[in-house]
């Protein structure tokens, strides 16, 4: 029996997913910090192509009561252009997500109904679409002070706390498996940067089999002050970190604006469509 | 301040918009039936193709547009094997095993997932693995408390897989069929 305690132990290091979320540590997790308030702004444009594939939507907010009970959703999802059906897809999967959180628990974790709400979603475009489509997600999940998030492909989720912006996702690109690669000395620096797919998605909702979700695995503890950006890669393809840092100084609806008002201003050629959610924890 | 939200979820300042402003144009025939394009975008090719990445959408006009990328099966995570379910609720289905560890359980999250078996762990139950350096496969029991067994017998450590092997969890009876072996090996 040693051994086999002995052999358990390094199977649950090697573990692939953690253990979910006791509720004891959830609780201790809350306790930490004073409830907070959020309000919300949220742009949309359409760059420079020919229609929209960018949805997105939040839960109902308006309702105190309810956030209190069942916290805050806030969805972006980016329909796939090179493939037909992006939109119809895009709305889908926020639709589907919104739905998913109405309708409330059925994992034992967060962590866990997030995940299983992604997986079904791509079980079922999939097999709707067939490969015919498919659209990039974004979804943040807030219950008091808690955030969660879950990612599938290459839309962005920034904090903005004390004038510090930090990228809170991973993103799943081409570029990120040569970095890894670059890592292993199997390919230069320079090859992973020339490469022409360094864009492409590796992961998006629609695909065969969903090998990599980008999820976290302790809830984040939101603190006052904090602003969230949830954009898809029309703002954060588009404009530098820097720049984005910058335009989420104001008031929420101010950096809203200026957002907008930036891309348009860079008038890139082939600027894709653009959609970012904001929540400030007042 | 005029900002309500519409019944999608959006906000916008109902002072200066009648109605929403991203619902607008934004309806695309959902819900609608059309029919889908038969299109050839199979697993066969998939397979035969060589190291380099597919793009679905990859002409110049698409450029800077948000764009897939079909992980070919040669290089990335290519199939090695199968799991045939021979007795239990799933009877009858297979499961692909991949390269490195291969983690089995009933949640949507596990790399097989048997969801029909209740008396299966959802997370970890047992674990596959394919090695590219010696082309073998043992199995591991993983961390949750559901017993596997290989050939009736307990797994309690990692032991060698062979052809035809019968993998027992849960209430479900699991065949291990390699693709990868003597006979055979990714390039
Ligand atoms: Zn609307």
């Amino acid at each position: 029996m040693g051994i086999k305690k002995a052999y358990e132990a390094v199977i649950s290091i090697l573990r692939k997913t953690p253990a979910p979320l006791t509720e004891e540590r959830e609780q201790n997790v809350q306790e930490r910090e004073e409830k907070l308030k959020f309000s919300f702004g949220n742009l949309q444009h359409i760059g420079k192509r020919e229609t929209q594939q960018d949805a997105f939507g939040f839960s109902n907010t308006t309702d105190k009561e309810y956030i209190m009970q069942h916290g805050i959703i806030a969805v972006v999802a980016d329909g796939m252009g090179g493939l037909a059906y992006g939109k119809e897809i895009s709305e889908e999967a926020v639709r589907y997500m919104l739905a998913g959180f109405r309708e409330g628990g059925r994992g034992s974790s967060i962590r866990e109904q997030l995940l299983g709400q992604v997986y079904e979603l791509n079980g079922y475009i999939h097999s709707k679409y067939q490969m015919q489509g498919g659209s990039t997600l974004i979804a943040v999940y807030i219950k008091e002070n808690n955030l969660y998030w879950v990612s599938v492909g290459d839309s962005a989720l920034y904090l903005k706390r004390e004038n510090r912006l930090y990228q809170l996702n991973k993103e799943h690109i081409h570029y990120n498996t040569l970095c890894q690669k670059v890592f292993l000395g199997e390919i230069s620096s320079n090859e992973a940067w020339e490469n022409e797919d360094k864009h492409a998605l590796t992961e998006y909702i629609g695909k065969d089999t969903l090998t990599e979700v980008d999820c976290n695995i302790w809830p984040f503890v939101l603190k006052q002050g904090d602003k969230l950006l949830v954009c898809s890669d029309g703002i954060s393809g588009y404009l530098l970190e820097s720049e984005i840092a910058k335009a989420m100084e104001g008031d929420i609806r101010m950096c809203c604006q200026e957002i907008e008002q930036l891309i348009v201003s860079k008038q890139h050629p082939y600027q894709d469509n653009f959609t970012g959610l904001m929540i400030y924890c007042e | 301040m005029g900002i309500i939200q519409c019944s999608k979820g959006h906000f916008y300042d109902s002072e200066t918009n009648a109605s929403c402003p991203y619902c607008k144009g934004g309806e695309s025939g959902v819900g609608v039936t059309k029919p889908l394009p038969v299109k050839e975008v199979g697993k066969t090719q998939a397979l035969v193709q060589s190291e380099a990445v597919v793009s679905i959408a990859g002409s110049p006009e698409d450029k800077g547009k948000t764009v897939a990328l079909m992980k070919r099966a040669m290089g990335i995570d290519p199939v090695v094997g199968w799991l045939v379910c021979t007795h239990g609720a799933d009877k009858g289905r297979d499961y692909r095993i991949r390269g490195q560890r291969n983690f089995i359980g009933r949640s949507e999250t596990m790399d097989i997932c048997i969801r029909g078996d209740e008396t299966i762990s959802r997370e970890n139950h047992t674990i596959i693995s394919y090695n590219p350096k010696n082309n073998g496969f043992k199995i591991a029991p993983g961390d949750s408390k559901g017993i596997t067994y290989l050939n009736d017998e307990e797994v309690l450590m990692p032991m060698s897989l062979s052809a035809y092997d019968v993998i027992e969890i849960g209430t479900s009876k699991l065949t291990f069929i390699p693709l990868c072996g003597e006979r055979f090996k990714w390039e």
